[in-house]
């Protein structure tokens, strides 16, 4: 007579354990593979595209040849890629992204005119970041600020 | 049993669940996949056709138009030396489609498309200028250089030469000389002596009539 009274309790308590190990499993699955996976995929893609167009914004600032050069032209960075900051250097005539994660890090050369002699500075991403162009006709540098 | 007929219908509820998450999952996988646009490959690309059609590049003659001998002598590392992010790339640079440059195979890459003129230029055409009958040369336009070679005869002086009304050349006590002009190419251009009269002389004027072509420069990157 008491085994009819159970019954349903444990009915419903068997019910309710499913439903917490199956919303467990999948929060483990999801948070274990799935969402690291695209995070890293999607960061990677951001720290691709930030270094190709602050390649492309610095190469477009190069005014045609003057007698005298000095042009300052803002950068939009990203603040973060993957929640971290990161920065970009200037290292022999390219850019190097510098990101906790080397996976994420990675180098763009510049294709620039041969008049200009120097590309050197570095931007901090929570900084606000300015490529400046100083020179004269022949030569002219590059500094990234 | 009615106990047992809730639970059939909670799997069944977690098995739908499953499947509309690996559906999401399946989705969200595919849009990740089309958003991979090879940013470096397009910046590669663009990087090697802004080089190659800008105005002080070595295969310009000015913006966006090549000069045909310059990019009858491109080769693979003149290329990368113009622009080094296609350096270690496999690249394909063509002209209508036909090929200029090609390096490995680049079908797979990224293309960028630039509307250029092709400039080539006739063989040099000499025209003489009688100085005693004071004629002057038409220069057609499109001509911007202009080689003159002035070659006064005994016991005359030739002291100016203008191009269009401007002068080009001026030696108070007489030219003898052969000197590069440069001339507009908007408009067709008429040189004339100025000499004492009869003044005596040869002046020859010799330029090279630049052929223009309107081409689509294609370049292929895929790093």
């Amino acid at each position: 007579m008491t085994d009819r009274g159970l019954a349903p309790v444990v009915g419903k308590g068997m019910e309710a354990l499913i439903v917490l190990l199956y919303v467990a499993s999948l929060v483990a699955v999801l948070h274990g593979g799935v969402l690291p996976e695209y995070r890293t995929a999607a960061a990677a893609e951001v720290s691709e595209r930030t270094l190709s167009t602050t390649a492309e914004r610095v190469e477009a600032s190069i005014p045609p040849r003057a007698s005298v050069v000095d042009v300052t032209r803002t950068v939009p960075l990203p603040d973060t890629i993957d929640r971290a900051t990161y920065r970009i250097r200037a290292v022999d005539g390219g850019l190097v992204l510098d990101h906790p994660d080397p996976g994420l890090s990675g180098r763009v050369p510049l294709a620039l005119p041969d008049r200009v002699v120097a590309v050197e500075g570095t931007w901090e991403s929570d900084d606000p970041a300015a490529v400046r162009i100083r020179g004269d006709a022949d030569r002219v540098r590059v500094i990234l600020t | 049993m009615r106990a047992q007929t809730n639970l059939v219908a909670l799997v069944l509820a977690l098995v739908l669940l499953t499947g509309a998450t690996v559906v999401g999952v399946t989705f969200a996988d595919a849009a990740l996949s089309d958003a991979d646009r090879d940013p470096l490959d397009r910046h590669a690309a663009t990087a090697v056709a802004d080089r190659l059609v800008a105005a002080d590049a070595p295969t310009t003659v000015r913006a966006n138009a090549l000069a045909a001998d310059a990019v009858g002598d491109l080769n693979a590392s003149r290329v990368e030396t113009l622009a080094p992010p296609a350096e270690g790339a496999a690249f394909r640079i063509a002209l209508d489609g036909e090929p200029v440059v090609e390096r490995g195979p680049a079908g797979s890459g990224v293309t960028v498309r630039r509307s250029v003129v092709v400039v080539s230029r006739t063989d040099p055409i000499q025209r003489s200028i009688n100085v005693s009958r004071g004629s002057t040369v038409r220069i057609p336009r499109g001509v911007d250089l202009a080689t003159v070679v002035v070659d006064p005869g005994s016991n005359s002086t030739i002291r100016t030469v203008r191009a269009g009304g401007r002068v080009v050349l001026y030696d108070g006590a007489g030219l003898d000389t052969n000197a590069t002009v440069h001339l507009s190419r908007y408009e067709p251009t008429t040189v004339r002596i100025g000499a004492e009269t009869n003044a005596t002389g040869r002046v020859t004027v010799t330029y090279r009539r630049p052929i223009t072509e309107a081409r689509t420069l294609t370049v292929t990157v895929d790093a």
